[in-house]
């Protein structure tokens, strides 16, 4: 059946799956919902320091160009991943290969504006441990770039896969699962750059 | 669940590049009015943190809605959603009224 399927284009469906369900893709939903209550805890923890002293003399040296420019960025390699999946889905396998290497040069980019962030900090005197409002800020955004960082690698995989042409218009759940994947990532950190750079 | 419900493509739906780039300009838009408002103060401090707090809320549904498919897709993937959604306003709940009986907002 799965052989069947496949050749006529469609996802494989396993016994017991849930109408229009993709099991792979309802793994990556489970997986994202696991990281929703991971990055909650952090974020929770962020805003009960908020507005503290020890967060003001801190937010006074955030280099808010820094948040604006990384925000940019990460915005625009979600577009970057959406438009790979309409080009492989037109059958352009030079499209999806250019979408996923500037989704990788963007993603690189935003790790280089973090560590230039957190570089700039360290030398006005902030450091993970200097009080727990700055420890609650490297910890949540540090996991953060960990998961941009990890998302960066898979892009590498999903790009070398591209090259082999691995991926057909009928064949591409594979690009699909890692967009789920770096849109959860963007949409993490839309709600990050508002907590530490607007409000 | 039959096999005869494969009957579509489950990787993905088919979605027109333009209307990706739509959502995109749409996104570009609402963050350049998010940093106008933060950092013109044209509004009393609350009201700018209440609409700021909207505004990401939307940029955040507009990306889970049309970029990770939710719109399209199979609402099963939407109900996975729901519980972990309901733990975070409650988390949030209470991290906030902490917050605000120390005035930090």
């Amino acid at each position: 059946m799965s052989d069947l399927a496949a050749t006529q284009g469609h996802a494989p469906v396993e016994p017991g799956s849930l109408p229009g369900v993709d099991n792979r893709k309802f793994g990556v939903w489970l997986f994202i919902v696991n990281e929703i209550m991971f990055f909650a805890a952090f974020i929770g923890l962020f805003i009960a320091y908020k507005n503290t002293p020890e967060m003001a003399d801190f937010h006074a040296v955030l280099e808010q160009s820094l948040g604006i420019i990384g925000t940019s960025v990460l915005l625009f390699s979600s577009l970057m991943v959406v438009l790979g999946i309409a080009a492989i889905q037109r059958g352009s396998q030079r499209g999806l290969r250019l979408f996923l290497l500037l989704t990788i040069l963007l993603g690189a980019v935003f790790l280089g504006i973090q560590a230039t962030e957190f570089t700039l900090l360290h030398e006005h005197g902030f450091a993970l441990d200097t009080s727990s409002a700055t420890s609650a800020f490297y910890v949540m955004t540090s996991f953060h770039g960990l998961h941009v960082f990890i998302g960066v690698v898979w892009a590498c995989g999903v790009l070398f896969a591209a090259w082999r042409k691995w991926f057909t218009p009928q064949k591409y759940a594979g690009v699909e699962l890692f967009g789920l994947y770096w849109h959860f990532v963007d949409v993490v950190w839309i709600i990050l750059f508002m907590l530490i750079y607007l409000i | 669940m039959t096999d005869t419900h494969e009957a579509k493509d489950l990787q993905a739906p088919h979605i027109k590049w333009p209307k990706y780039v739509a959502v995109a300009v749409v996104l570009a838009v609402m963050t350049a009015v998010e940093i106008a408002l933060a950092l013109g103060h044209f509004l009393p401090q609350q009201l700018t943190t209440l609409i700021l707090i909207g505004f990401t809320l939307a940029k955040a549904a507009l990306v889970m809605l049309f970029y990770m498919h939710l719109k399209y897709d199979t609402k099963w993937y939407s109900l996975v959603l729901v519980f972990p959604l309901f733990m975070v306003v409650i988390l949030f709940g209470v991290v906030l009224i902490a917050a605000a009986a120390r005035n930090i907002f």
